[in-house]
């Protein structure tokens, strides 16, 4: 394996670093932390190292959750792996040499602290290329109003983990879509469904992070 | 046959002359009693006043006696958030290296007064409502879903795959301890069942392996709790519930609270002479968003798969939210008041 599918593989099976003992078969090993940096410091392209070390990584990761293959503790660790060795590519973003698909804009609603699925979401929607910007937990609708106005143009991602704060979607959506028509809402957490996202007006719902990645894939721009 | 003695036939596998019916209502009880989540979770009265209120205007058969998912998380140090509108709630959990499980100091449950006040609560309800309506004394969080808490849910995510194994059962044991406290104690309130949730010990968290190695165990011993006092036990898990469906009746829970995710067939085919399921109506997208005609669709759908087992309690699969509209609950239980298929 070449570099880069040394990162791939330690992304796809959760290797973070050397000091990590999992996966129990790697353990002992650089990690995705340190094979990272070697790759860059080996010349291999920013771009490359996302594109085929990262993404084709945690897509097959997304493919793997999407079909029951792995659960949520598999997938944080390979969210982790891939976002503890983005450190190395951030500056390739600021730069400008890596562009980046455009902004996604994620919380969980308000009334909810749940913030693992959106943690997850954050993590491999960033690794697909995205600026992420994470706004934490119970989140109003005026708190997404003020980062839409300061990055306009975004996609915004909803996330809740009760029936009793998922209700709480359909003002969000209503109060953001008043002030920006256009705007583009995503939806996701355990109690959710496509249903609800018909019933409250926003435009997607993926049941996994996988798929969340695929839609926006399809409307990305890259912005710098 | 009155409320309590449909919810019982139910329990049991006999046959109750209609559908019996149980909410999970609190945070709709509570609005519609005129008081804030913050007056209701401290005064064991309002709670009993709400719970009865809603049964007289509703007249369903069990009380589902639920005040917050953090209780007993707060009852073991976790730093717990009252707002004065919504539920309480959890922000971090209390240990940040797993290692310190060692060092959590033995917890007296009863000590915390939120514990008191759904205690009493429940005292209440029984003196006043005797045995015309079943109270279910619902218990808060099963062992592992009180662990993620604890914990913090991502952590022990990650303890299940880098952790020593020793040190997480060790924290699902204190778990376990709490949650069998907080059984005791309901039992001696005069309650009629007792429950936990374990949402996240369920598939859209965990792998089925990891159930059983560190969820069902755990039940297992909270269930021959609740037993050990004559109590009927029922265990709620949120979500898509397929995959463990099978290992879920190893906990020997007397019944099964589930979610819409979970395909009443599913249950049916598994359960319908083994268990008793309660449930699953989704409670935000038809009960509470939805209109009076889809209550009505989706209720006679749940009542036609469940028609040839005594074995069901009709409820939502999971908490209503509080703004849910009076009249879609009235026709929900109307529907299931007229279903003459339940044979």
């Amino acid at each position: 394996m070449n570099l880069i599918e040394q990162v791939a593989h330690c992304i796809e099976f959760g290797k973070i670093n050397k000091a990590s003992p999992y996966p129990p078969e790697l353990k002992g090993q650089d990690g995705a932390d340190e094979l990272t940096q070697m790759a860059l410091e080996n010349g291999f392209a920013a771009e490359e190292i996302l594109q085929k070390g990262f993404v084709e990584a945690m897509n097959r990761v997304g493919q793997k959750f999407s079909e029951h293959k792995i659960f949520v503790p598999q997938m944080l660790m390979s969210a982790k792996a891939m976002n503890t060795a983005m450190k190395h590519l951030r500056p390739y973003f600021q730069s400008g040499e890596i562009s980046r698909k455009g902004k996604f804009i994620i919380g969980t609603v308000a009334g909810d602290l749940h913030d693992i699925g959106k943690n997850l979401v954050a993590m491999m929607v960033e690794g697909a290329g995205w600026e992420v910007i994470d706004l934490g937990v119970d989140i109003s609708h005026d708190r997404f109003l003020e980062e839409l106005e300061k990055h306009p143009g975004s996609f915004v991602g909803l996330s809740a983990m009760l029936t009793t704060t998922m209700v709480n979607m359909e003002s969000i959506v209503k109060n953001l879509k008043e002030k920006y028509p256009d705007l583009v809402v995503c939806i996701g957490g355990a109690p959710v469904n496509q249903e609800f996202c018909q019933k409250i007006n926003a435009d997607f719902y993926s049941p996994d992070p996988q798929g969340l990645v695929n839609y926006l894939g399809q409307h990305s721009s890259k912005v710098n | 046959m009155n409320g309590y003695e449909r919810i019982n036939a139910a329990l049991k596998g006999l046959k109750p002359d209609k559908t019996p019916v149980m909410l999970h209502n609190f945070m709709m009880a509570a609005r519609e009693y005129g008081v804030t989540m913050e007056q209701f979770r401290n005064d064991p009265g309002v709670i009993a006043g709400a719970f009865i209120k809603s049964v007289e205007t509703y007249q369903f058969d069990g009380i589902l006696v639920d005040i917050d998912t953090v209780t007993l998380a707060g009852a073991l140090g976790v730093k717990i958030d009252f707002p004065i509108n919504d539920p309480a709630r959890m922000h971090d959990g209390l240990l940040t290296e797993l290692e310190n499980v060692r060092k959590l100091k033995p917890c007296r449950v009863e000590d915390y007064k939120y514990i008191q006040v759904w205690l009493e609560a429940v005292r209440l309800l029984k003196e006043y409502l005797k045995d015309e309506i079943y109270i279910r004394g619902n218990c808060d969080q099963a062992p592992f879903a009180l662990a993620t808490m604890v914990r913090g849910a991502q952590d022990l995510m990650m303890d299940l795959m880098m952790a020593e194994e020793n040190l997480v059962f060790e924290l699902l044991d204190y778990c376990t301890d709490a949650t069998c406290q907080f059984i005791k104690l309901m039992a001696q309130t005069g309650a009629d069942m007792v429950s936990n949730g374990d949402s996240p010990a369920g598939p859209e968290m965990i792998s089925p392996d990891m159930y059983e190695k560190f969820a069902l165990p755990f039940e297992k011993k909270v269930v021959d709790t609740a037993h050990s006092f004559g109590l009927p036990y029922a265990l709620h898990i949120c979500g898509n519930t397929h995959v463990i469906l099978d290992k879920m009746l190893l906990s020997g829970a007397d019944a099964f609270e589930l979610d819409y995710k979970t395909d009443a067939r599913k249950v049916f085919e598994l359960y319908s002479d083994k268990a008793t399921l309660i449930g699953n109506i989704d409670p935000s997208g038809v009960l509470a968003l939805g209109t009076v005609g889809d209550v009505r669709q989706k209720t006679i759908e749940l009542l036609e798969i469940y028609s040839g087992s005594p074995r069901f309690i009709l409820n939502a699969g999971c908490a209503l939210p509080p703004n849910t509209p009076s009249a879609n609950i009235k026709e929900m239980i109307k529907i299931a008041r007229e279903f003459t298929g339940n044979q």
